[in-house]
């Protein structure tokens, strides 16, 4: 009765409690164009709360950044910095400045903020020492400038580091893809496929009657080919190597090409004789 | 025997009083709130059910119920809507997430905190409206440009809409910042290869991986708040998930671009 009881209390247990809760964002990952994963985090969706966590030491004692680093003059950016201040549980008292000179002037506090307005790309530095232990810090960071309606970018083409493709970035430094490139990409250009060139043979060119003759044949930049004689033999293939039927009279054999570049093709013919069989009469 | 069923039975207890704390703690909370109504009382039993950090209190139902108390008492609660958008944003109701949310900045006016512009974009993203998101971002970061999340979250909506070459450039700021963090490494490691440099996309991947195996249940709840603690494993496991993929793209990448 007693583990009935318990068995009945903790199927009620499980019956209030149901499932846990899941959220969209446990199992969230959204494609990118190319279709890598990007998880997004939340950690500022709670009212006053930061992301105190992952926030690791500065490199080098200190980190400054703008956001955003590109702003078109007139415009305002952030400013924001960060000097280590603890060393374990050993305070550092990092005392710096930044240079130039933000608007407040003056020694700054160890993690802060301010507006800035540069009026030409400009690079700020965080320096300063660490007055526990003289040891110095600095860091930089640049907010580049581009002037009113000049957009943040150059538009101009460009090719993948690959070659393969070519793309277009704006002045909003939009990027967006042009054309596959399958010649290759040199200065934002699609290279043109060469002009086609062909090797072939046919050997023996005097045979006996009822022999047969060996056809090879290969090259570059070729769209397709097609071999083929006036005795009946036809062959398709931009490389191939092929025993022909029997000959037994004069026979020409002719090789056909089409190339890549638009246009462009290759004729070529051979001609193969049989030896005369003498009888006494 | 005896020895066996008190064992047994003091183990019941503890056990069932673990899996049912919330419940009991929610209805002494719901006794107490009915006897002396009050708005600001109600929001705080709310947010004590809402905060992943808390396992043995967490329950999303719970929150909810006490935030719609405290919404009925005062709709103009600070925050009362914010949390109400969350859970609904949680829930995946992204329509409702947006009309809450918006309830906030409309009660709450130039008062509006900075994290409802975060999780209206966080809406808006998820919801696939990116310019929205990318607005609201913007507005956060120039408030605030030092969230790690803020940053990745608009590296993310970025690349969404197509913007690769400012989602390298905001993803590379970030980790000037947070030279460790997983999540700007992955989003780092997508906009370089979305803009072909596809080695440097390379570098930031197997940071991305590297920085990943060292991310606590505890750090993943903490960068979202408001799920269910037993979801932390889940969610870890999604990251690693993403990355490991985003690794044998970029690799397979890499490898064709060094043949040709």
């Amino acid at each position: 009765m007693l583990l009935a009881g318990v068995f009945v209390t903790f199927l009620l247990l499980a019956l209030v409690d149901g499932t846990p809760f899941r959220s969209v964002e446990v199992r969230f990952s959204d494609a990118s164009g190319a279709g890598l994963k990007i998880v997004p985090a939340s950690c500022h969706s709670a009212p006053g709360s930061g992301c105190s966590l992952l926030s690791e030491p500065p490199v080098n004692g200190c980190s400054i950044g703008a956001f955003p680093s590109t702003i078109t003059q007139g415009d305002t950016a952030t400013l924001a910095w960060d000097a280590y201040e603890l060393d374990g549980l050993v305070p550092l008292n990092p005392v710096g400045s930044i240079s130039p000179t933000t608007p407040a002037g003056g020694p700054v506090n160890p993690t802060d903020t301010t507006q800035i307005i540069p009026g030409s790309t400009t690079t700020y530095t965080y320096s300063g020492t660490f007055s526990s232990n003289g040891q110095p810090f600095s860091c930089q960071t640049t907010v580049s400038v581009v002037p009113p309606g000049g957009g943040a970018c150059t538009a101009m083409y460009f090719c993948t580091s690959a070659g393969t493709g070519r793309y277009f970035r704006n002045a909003q430094c939009s990027n967006s893809a042009v054309e596959p490139c399958p010649y290759g990409c040199v200065n934002g250009q699609c290279l043109a496929p060469d002009a086609p060139t062909v090797t072939w043979s046919v050997r023996p060119q005097l045979v006996r009657s009822g022999e047969s003759v060996r056809v090879t044949w290969s090259g570059t930049d070729l769209a397709s080919c097609q071999v083929s004689s006036d005795h009946g033999d036809s062959w398709p293939g931009i490389s191939g190597a092929r025993d022909s039927k029997p000959v037994t009279r004069q026979t020409v054999f002719t090789l056909s090409c089409a190339g890549n570049l638009e246009g462009s093709s290759i004729l070529r013919t051979e001609t193969v004789n049989v030896i005369p069989v003498f009888q006494e009469t | 025997m005896k020895y066996a069923v008190t064992i047994g039975t003091v183990c019941f207890l503890i056990l069932s009083g673990y899996v049912f704390f919330p419940h009991l703690l929610g209805a002494a909370e719901a006794v107490s709130l009915n006897m002396y109504p009050d708005a600001h009382k109600a929001y705080l039993y709310g947010e004590r059910h809402f905060d992943a950090r808390h396992s043995t209190v967490y329950h999303i139902r719970w929150a909810e119920y006490f935030f719609e108390e405290a919404r009925v008492l005062n709709p103009e609660h600070p925050h009362v809507n914010h949390q109400l958008a969350r859970i609904a944003f949680l829930e995946g109701d992204f329509e409702r997430a947006l009309e809450l949310i918006n309830a906030e900045f409309e009660a709450q006016k130039e008062k509006t905190d900075l994290s409802s512009y975060y999780v209206r974009a966080l809406i808006a993203g998820y919801a696939g409206d990116y310019s929205s998101a990318i607005k609201d971002y913007q507005y956060f970061l120039q408030k605030n440009p030092r969230s790690w999340a803020a940053i990745n979250d608009y590296v993310w909506v970025l690349l969404k809409a197509g913007r690769s070459q400012e989602a390298a450039d905001s993803a590379l700021y970030g980790l000037q910042l947070f030279p460790e963090n997983p999540w700007l490494h992955n989003s780092a490691a997508i906009s370089l290869y979305e803009i072909g440099s596809y080695e440097s996309a390379y570098e930031h991947v197997v940071k991305a991986r590297d920085g990943v195996s060292a991310i606590s249940k505890h750090e993943w709840l903490g960068a979202y708040p408001g799920n269910d603690p037993s979801s932390a494993r889940e969610g870890i496991d999604t990251l690693i998930g993403s990355i490991q993929l985003n690794m044998h793209t970029i690799e397979l990448a890499r490898a064709a671009n060094k043949v040709e």
